[in-house]
């Protein structure tokens, strides 16, 4: 479904912030995205998603190059930033609408999957409000039933467990397994070692823009706990 | 160095990183010099022009109105300075932080109105105290009316600052109780501007009479407007009454707006609350969609509408005039020197038309800062599969909407009134409607070049931007470019050639606009 191949990716100023990594996500695939701050995780998403370029290697989503069909591969994608800043100016139902014309969704369509989603993460009283009112959890919340209003098969999304509160991180949880379970696939960074230990089946470990480990998550963490196999992967010497 | 110091200099710190932080290549680091030179410029210019001002008032024999102009034009931008601010939040964003560390709320509070006023009060001392200055040395050798008038000038500032935190404070208010207070807002600042300007060009008109050497009667002039004559007569004469008018006109605003201004300093500002779980799902194609939440976002921004909305604005006031005053009357008020003549030649009153009207729109271009306004939202219109020229045609197409038909509507308004041939006037609109495509599609182009994500408030981009700027001189080049034309080679054509030549400019320059916004402009927009 997500596949990278030996991406490098520099910032003007020579700083290189990923270096010749690759990874393949298969479908049905929950892939978890592990690094320190700093380490290229957003760089690597962001790449992938079409926001910034990068000078070389290949990413491909379901078979089609990012760098030559962006427009294909974005139609079978949802993404969801750390902090996702929406448009203030519009409110929740308006900004749904939005992505959901962007989409081509159909009216029935649409109205049935906010129905459900926004009911999941209660959100169904807030809708018509100006997204410029929202805590963070809430435009983390409302950028969440954005991604699934298209039915994506790839999901990417980078600390999607910040600010959110247990009961929404519970049912994204929840949510997210679902997802899996009906052949997509989703890509996501966390900080929050334990989540990825309980919920992926294949993990990366990337450290000062390269990759240390790839697998799955028995390749990965053996017989230890994915903390002590994160901080011995990661130690400084 | 003191609390109160330390937080002056982490707003200048901030100020300066800002600045260096956009000086990532050499051509924000000119744009940053540039604009730097074009504000000096401007304060050295009123310095000047107010010294100049009152030495032909001292000929004319009237050194007192030279006071009385210069505390015009410096409240009038006092004014302007406040009405921008205004429509800003008064709420500021490191608030939170500075709250929590171990410093008094007063001094937090005072650190930042000294820093507007260090910002703001530099061009309005510029405009006045030179005025006194030469008033004092060239008509009246009063000690006592400098020293009154250097602290009336240092006194001034205060009125922007207190007018910019009482309208913030309104503006903030009403975000909490209506949904839609981005026009709601947007009239009332341009109905005061359009009283103040009104009030401001009455004064002008009398003050015109005395520069063209007619005789008038300056205690009148001063006396017109209470306010404006306090402040006068507490320089001129040293007046008690006028001391404590004009001490109690600046004051108490200024007073005021400071225990709102603290009042509210940190208070998270909660916007319009729905409760209602009626929702709405209407379809559109992605280029409406896209269009749509442009006109959202632009009527939503206050400072964005004030600004932008002013050309069309003028443009209906100036129709009005002239459907009610006559063209000749309007014409003749534009100082246009005719030789051996009575009556300025019918042809050439149309072309003047028509060259307000390539004004209006090249001033004003919503397209300038659209691109800029994505801000840290542009991540949206990145990953989602939307084509490139759809973004780019929802963006100059709300220019477009604001612009030509208001155009069109004017020039038929104004062209029957004028009693324009119809050819003419068919074809003044159609040059009025190409030259708002164009700078639609300047505008844009331009801020391709300048981009600005990194804002925190929309005023930096909407007011002081570099691309709206260059938009704006692109603008007055583009009405110039015709006229130019007309009076140095094609005048012999009469109206009919002003008309041709500008749909023939006009068409061409908009025509290689487009073909550059969807060719270069594409790749420029994909690599941001």
């Amino acid at each position: 479904m997500l596949r990278i191949e030996n991406l490098t990716k520099t910032y003007p100023g020579g700083k290189v912030a990923v270096r010749d990594l690759s990874l393949h996500v298969m479908a049905g695939d929950l892939f978890g995205f592990i690094g320190q701050n700093g380490a290229g995780k957003t760089t690597t998403i962001k790449s992938s998603v079409g926001i910034l370029p990068f000078e070389s290697g290949e990413i491909f989503v379901d078979g089609h190059s990012v760098k030559k069909d962006p427009v294909t591969c974005k139609k079978l994608i949802a993404y969801l930033p750390d902090n996702p800043d929406l448009y203030d100016a519009l409110t929740g139902i308006q900004y749904l609408n939005f992505i959901a014309d962007i989409f081509r969704v159909s009216g029935e369509d649409r109205k049935a999957r906010v129905g459900k989603y926004a009911q999941l993460l209660e959100m169904e009283t807030s809708l018509n409000t100006p997204i410029s009112s929202y805590s963070h959890g809430m435009k983390q919340k409302l950028a969440l039933i954005s991604a699934f209003l298209h039915t994506p098969k790839l999901l990417i999304l980078d600390e999607p467990f910040v600010g959110l509160d247990p009961r929404a991180a519970f049912t994204l949880k929840t949510v997210m397994k679902e997802f899996c379970d009906q052949g997509n696939s989703i890509f996501f960074s966390t900080h929050v070692l334990e989540v990825a230990e309980k919920l992926c089946n294949k993990i990366a470990i990337i450290k000062d823009g390269e990759m240390i480990a790839c697998g799955s998550i028995d390749e990965v963490k053996g017989t230890q706990s994915l903390e002590e196999v994160f901080m011995e992967l990661t130690d400084h010497e | 160095m003191s609390n109160f110091g330390k937080l002056i200099k982490v707003n200048f710190l901030v100020f300066w990183g800002t600045l260096k932080n956009r000086k990532k290549t050499g051509r924000y680091a000119a744009s940053g010099t540039m604009m730097f030179l074009l504000i000096a410029f401007f304060g050295l210019m009123m310095a000047f022009q107010s010294v100049m001002q009152t030495t032909a008032f001292i000929q004319e024999g009237y050194p007192e109105l030279s006071v009385f102009q210069s505390l015009m034009s410096s409240l009038t931008i006092g004014f302007l300075f406040g009405l921008m601010r205004s429509a800003t939040s008064p709420a500021s964003k490191d608030a939170d932080m500075l709250l929590s560390l171990p410093i008094r709320k007063i001094v937090v509070i005072l650190s930042k109105v000294v820093t507007q006023y260090i910002f703001d009060g530099p061009l309005i001392l510029l405009i006045f105290i030179p005025s006194v200055v030469s008033y004092y040395a060239m008509a009246v050798r009063d000690p006592g009316m400098l020293t009154r008038g250097l602290i009336l000038a240092f006194l001034l500032p205060l009125l922007p600052i207190a007018i910019s935190y009482l309208l913030g404070t309104l503006i903030s208010i009403l975000r909490e109780k209506f949904r839609m207070t981005g026009i709601l807002t947007t009239i009332v600042l341009m109905l005061i501007v359009v009283g103040y300007m009104f009030i401001n060009f009455q004064s002008s008109g009398l003050l015109a009479q005395v520069s063209d050497g007619g005789k008038v009667d300056s205690a009148a002039i001063i006396g017109k407007f209470a306010p404006l004559s306090w402040l006068t007569h507490s320089v001129l004469d040293g007046g008690l009454l006028p001391i404590l008018f004009s001490l109690l006109m600046i004051l108490v605003p200024f007073w005021i707006s400071m225990l709102l201004f603290a009042s509210r300093f940190g208070r998270p500002e909660n916007g319009y609350h729905s409760t209602s779980r009626v929702l709405g799902f209407e379809v559109k194609s992605p280029r409406m969609s896209l269009l749509q939440k442009e006109v959202r976002r632009y009527l939503s921004c206050t400072i964005y509408l004030f600004n932008t909305a002013f050309g069309p604005l003028l443009l209906i006031i100036f129709a009005a005039a002239v459907a009610i005053m006559g063209p000749e009357k309007i014409v003749s008020s534009m100082n246009i020197p005719v030789t051996a003549q009575d009556t300025i030649p019918r042809d050439l009153i149309n072309v003047l038309l028509g060259c307000v009207f390539f004004f209006f729109p090249a001033v004003t271009s919503t397209s300038a800062s659209a691109i800029s306004l994505e801000g840290k939202q542009l991540w949206i219109l990145k990953v989602h599969p939307v084509r490139t020229s759809d973004i780019f045609w929802s963006k100059y197409m709300l220019n477009i909407l604001l612009m030509v038909p208001v155009s069109i509507l004017a020039v038929f308004a104004v062209g029957i009134r004028a009693g324009m041939p119809l050819p003419g006037m068919l074809g003044l609109a159609v040059a009025a409607s190409l030259l708002g495509i164009l700078i639609s599609f300047v505008g844009l182009i331009v801020n391709l070049w300048f981009p600005r994500f990194d804002w925190t408030s929309e005023t930096s981009v909407v007011k002081q931007s570099m691309s709206v700027m260059m938009t704006m001189l692109v603008g007055f080049a583009s009405v110039a470019l015709p006229i130019v034309l007309y009076f140095t080679l094609l005048s012999k054509y009469g109206f009919n050639g002003f008309v041709i030549v500008s749909i023939c400019v006009y068409g061409l320059l908009a025509a290689v606009a487009y073909l550059y916004l969807n060719t270069k402009g594409k790749k420029i927009f994909e690599a941001l």
